[in-house]
C-alpha cells in the first residue's frame, strides 16, 4: 500500500519481506482460490488496512523492511497507464488511437513494418517510431497518449525493467495535464462522454456537482466546493440545454491513405498536418449544451481533473 | 577482490591516466539535426564534381571560404564567408549505414543500444548536467518529433524535452489549448485554486501531498509569459526574420531566443521532406532538389551565426550541424546516392572554440578517412567539453556507473 511486501519488488534476494505473516497469508488465499487475482485484488480493497487513513509521509522505499511497520497506506502517484486509462473513465471517454503500423497499406513485408495492434488501454501503447521526423509518419492520436505518458516515467523503450522506472515528479507532468492535446479532449463536453449526459439530465444545479466529484475524485464534494462551482454554473445552467439539437459524435480516424510508400509525398504530409491539426482542437463539442454553459462546467472539470488531488492515490 | 572493488580500481587507473580534459565556456547549445544524411561531398567536404550518372564526385561546383584553401559546396555561398567562425569536422566515422533509426539514436545518444539500459540522448544529459540556465524555462527543448532517441533513457522523465513541430503551435503542454482565452484561464485557475486550497488545508501535514502541490506551483510558473513570450517571434524584427528562412530558419531563430532566454540544448530538425521528396535521404530523384535544402541550411546557419554574434552569444552558443551519416560519392540508378556512415562533415560553430579550421581529411572522393578519425564518442566529448562538461564523468543508471561518452576523447585542436 504504497510500498511492497519486498522494495525493490523485482528483487526479493535482497531483502526479506516486511510483513511476511501476512505474506504467507495472502499467497495460501491465492493459492486456495485457484490462482485467482480478482480474489486476491477483493480481499486487499475491503479490508480495513487497506482503507485506513493514509499516513502523512513520504514512500521510503530505502527503509529496511523489518523497520517497517503499518500505520496505514501511504499516499502515491499514479503511474502513466493508470492516469491515462483513469482519465478516459473519470469521463466516460473511450480509449480511441489509431493502430500502431506505419504501413497501413500494406506493401511491405511484415518483419520490416510490424503492426503493433490498436491499443485499447494504455498499456498497450508502444514506441511511435518517427526517429525520422517525417510528419507524414506521425500517429496524432497516439503521439497525444505517449506525451502524457512520456512525461509520468513511460518509456518507448524497454531495456531495462519496468520495475525500474523512474517515478519521480516533474513539472511536464502538471503541464501535460493541463494544456496538452490529451487533456484538452478529455475535459472538452462532447457528445462521446459521460459528463455531457450527466449535464444534460434533469436535476438541481448542486446534485451535478456532487455527481461531478463522485466521478472524479471519489468523494462527494466539500459545502465550499458546492458553493464555489454552483455559483459559477447557476446564472447559465437553467437555460444550459439547446432545443432540437442532436447527438453526433464521430470517432477519430487516421487518414489510411497514408502510408510508408507515399509517406515522403507533399499531400500525405498535408493530410497528417491536418490530423494534427485537429487533434489540437479537441473532440467535437457537442451541440445539445449552450457554449456558455459548456465552457463553465468544462472549466470545472479542467479544476477537478487538474488538483493534487487526482493523480495522488488514495 | 570482487568484480565491482576490481573495476573500480582499474577504472581509477584508467582516469589517472586520461589526457587533460579541456573545459570550454559555451553556456548553450544549438543542435541543428539534418536527418536522412547530408552528402557530406555536396556540401561541407567538396570534392571534384561527377556527371550525376557513372562518373562520381560532387553534384555540384566548390567555392572558396573563409578558412584558406577550403571550399564548400556553392550553394552554401551564405555561410562561406562566415566560416572562419565554424569547424568543419570531415573525418567522422561510424559503422551503421544500412538504417536511419540506428544512425540517428548513435549520433544522438553516442552509444549503440544495449540489451539491458536505455542510454539518454546528448540534450538530456545536458539537462541533466547544468539544468537550465535561468528559472522558470526548461533545459532542453526540441523542435522536431519527440522519439527514442531524443529520451532521457536511464535518466528519467525530469531530463526529457519539452517538444514542438511546428513554429506556430509553440510548444506541447506550455501553450494553453486554442479554445482557452484568457478569460477561461482566469476561470480555471480560480477554481483550481479553490480547490487545491481545501485539500492541502484538509491534508496539511501530508508530505506527498505538500511536494505534488509545490511541483505543480512551479510547472505553472513555466507556462508563464516569460518562457511563452520567447516563442512569439514576431517580437523580431521583419528583415532578420525574413533572412532566416522558411519553417526551418524560423526554427533556428526561436532556437536563439530559447538559448537566450536560458535554455541549454535546443535541437533544430530539418525534416522538410516534401520540399525535395527525400529530405537528406536523397536516394534517386531526391539528388535533384537536393540544393533547395542545401540553401535553407545556408540561409539558416548563415543568419543564426551572424545573429549570434550580433547578440554577442556566440562565443557562448555552441552551434552545431549533425546528421547520422554521410552519402558515398557514387550515384545510384536514379542520380541520388546511398549512404555512408565512414567518412562524412558535421561542423561546430561558435561555443568559444577555436574556430576557423578544418578537423580530418577524407579521399579525392570523400570515400574513406584518411586522417584523424573522429568517432561519435569524440564528437560527443567535444560537445561537452565546449559546455563545460566533463566527458569521462560517471552518470549512474540506478547503481550502474555509465561514463558520458564511451570513452570520447574531445578534439583537442578545438581547444585552446
Amino acid at each position: 500500500m504504497g510500498v511492497g511486501f519486498v522494495e525493490p519488488a523485482d528483487d526479493w534476494a535482497r531483502s526479506k519481506p516486511s510483513h511476511p505473516e501476512l505474506l504467507q497469508y495472502l499467497a495460501r488465499e491465492f493459492v486456495l482460490s485457484g490462482y485467482d487475482l480478482k480474489h486476491l485484488a477483493r480481499l486487499l480493497f475491503s479490508s480495513h488496512a487497506y482503507q485506513r487513513r493514509p499516513i502523512e509521509l513520504l514512500a521510503d522505499t530505502q527503509m529496511p523492511s523489518k523497520n517497517r511497520l503499518f500505520a496505514g497506506p501511504l499516499r502515491r502517484k499514479m503511474s502513466a497507464e493508470q492516469l491515462v486509462d483513469s482519465l478516459h473513465r473519470a469521463v466516460g471517454k473511450r480509449f480511441e488511437c489509431e493502430e500502431l503500423n506505419l504501413n497501413p497499406a500494406g506493401d511491405r513485408a511484415p518483419a520490416q513494418f510490424l503492426n503493433m495492434g490498436k491499443p485499447a488501454r494504455a498499456w498497450q501503447l508502444t514506441a511511435l517510431s518517427n526517429e525520422r521526423d517525417r510528419p507524414a509518419l506521425a500517429l496524432p492520436i497516439a503521439q497525444a497518449l505517449v506525451d502524457m505518458m512520456t512525461a509520468y516515467g513511460w518509456r518507448q523503450s524497454r531495456q531495462s525493467a519496468a520495475t525500474t522506472r523512474d517515478d519521480a515528479s516533474s513539472p511536464m507532468q502538471a503541464l501535460i495535464l493541463a494544456n496538452g492535446v490529451l487533456g484538452t479532449r478529455i475535459v472538452r463536453l462532447s457528445d462521446d462522454g459521460a459528463f455531457t449526459e450527466l449535464a444534460l439530465k434533469d436535476q438541481p444545479v448542486e446534485r451535478l456537482v456532487n455527481e461531478s466529484f463522485l466521478r472524479v475524485l471519489s468523494r462527494p464534494a466539500t459545502a465550499e466546493e458546492t458553493r464555489a462551482m454552483t455559483a459559477l454554473l447557476n446564472p447559465v445552467y437553467a437555460s444550459r440545454k439547446v432545443a432540437g439539437a442532436g447527438s453526433s459524435y464521430a470517432a477519430l480516424k487516421s487518414d489510411n491513405r497514408v502510408s510508408w510508400s507515399n509517406h515522403l509525398s507533399a499531400e500525405a504530409t498535408l493530410i497528417r498536418m491536418e490530423e494534427e491539426r485537429r487533434m489540437r482542437m479537441g473532440a467535437e463539442p457537442t451541440k445539445r449544451l449552450t457554449k456558455e454553459f459548456r465552457e463553465r462546467f468544462e472549466d470545472s472539470l479542467w479544476a477537478m481533473l487538474n488538483s493534487p488531488e487526482f493523480v495522488l492515490m488514495p | 577482490m570482487d568484480r565491482r572493488a576490481f573495476l573500480a580500481s582499474t577504472t581509477a587507473v584508467m582516469a589517472a591516466t586520461a589526457t587533460h580534459v579541456p573545459k570550454g565556456k559555451a553556456e548553450a547549445c544549438i543542435f541543428m539535426w539534418l536527418g536522412g544524411g547530408a552528402a557530406q561531398m555536396d556540401t561541407f567536404d567538396p570534392k571534384l564534381v561527377g556527371d550525376g550518372k557513372k562518373k562520381p564526385g560532387s553534384y555540384y561546383k566548390a567555392i572558396p571560404t573563409a578558412i584558406r584553401n577550403e571550399q564548400v559546396c556553392k550553394h552554401l555561398h551564405r555561410s562561406a564567408p562566415l566560416m572562419d567562425r565554424a569547424a568543419i569536422v570531415r573525418s567522422i566515422t561510424h559503422d551503421i549505414s544500412n538504417e536511419h533509426a540506428a544512425a540517428a539514436n548513435l549520433v544522438h545518444t553516442g552509444r549503440k543500444p544495449s540489451g539491458t539500459i536505455l542510454y539518454p540522448a546528448i540534450g538530456s544529459i545536458v539537462a541533466n548536467q547544468l539544468g537550465a540556465r535561468t528559472e522558470e524555462v526548461p533545459a532542453y527543448v526540441v523542435m522536431g518529433y519527440p522519439s527514442i532517441i531524443r529520451d532521457p533513457g536511464f535518466l528519467g522523465a525530469k531530463y526529457g524535452n519539452v517538444y514542438l513541430t511546428q513554429v506556430e503551435t509553440g510548444p506541447n503542454g506550455l501553450v494553453r489549448p486554442p479554445d482557452v482565452d484568457l478569460n477561461r484561464e482566469d476561470r480555471r485557475e480560480t477554481l483550481l485554486g479553490q480547490l487545491r486550497e481545501g485539500y492541502l488545508k484538509r491534508n496539511a501535514a501530508d508530505q506527498t501531498v505538500q511536494q505534488q502541490d509545490a511541483i505543480t506551483r512551479s510547472a505553472y510558473k513555466m507556462a508563464g509569459p516569460k518562457f511563452l513570450n520567447v516563442f512569439d517571434l514576431q517580437r523580431e524584427n521583419a528583415a532578420l526574420r525574413e533572412s532566416y528562412g522558411g519553417e526551418f530558419g524560423q526554427r533556428c531563430l526561436l532556437a536563439r531566443r530559447l538559448a537566450q532566454s536560458g535554455v541549454r540544448f535546443v535541437e533544430v530538425s530539418h525534416n522538410l521532406n516534401f520540399l525535395n521528396g527525400s529530405g537528406w535521404d536523397t536516394h534517386n530523384e531526391g539528388q535533384l532538389k537536393q540544393h533547395l535544402l542545401i540553401e535553407e541550411l545556408d540561409k539558416a546557419f548563415s543568419t543564426l551565426v551572424t545573429d549570434l554574434e550580433k547578440n554577442k552569444m556566440l562565443d557562448t552558443t555552441l552551434v552545431v550541424v549533425a546528421t547520422e551519416f554521410g552519402r558515398p560519392p557514387e550515384f545510384d540508378a536514379g542520380g541520388g546516392r546511398g549512404h555512408q556512415s565512414d567518412g562524412f562533415s558535421m561542423v561546430l560553430a561558435g561555443g568559444g572554440l577555436k574556430t576557423g579550421q578544418v578537423i580530418g581529411r577524407t579521399d579525392e572522393l570523400a570515400k574513406k578517412v584518411v586522417e584523424r578519425p573522429v568517432t561519435i564518442a569524440d564528437f560527443h566529448a567535444t560537445i561537452h567539453c565546449a559546455l563545460g562538461i566533463d566527458p569521462h564523468k560517471n552518470l549512474y543508471a540506478g547503481e550502474r556507473p555509465v561514463p558520458i561518452t564511451d570513452r570520447g576523447q574531445p578534439i583537442a585542436e578545438l581547444f585552446s
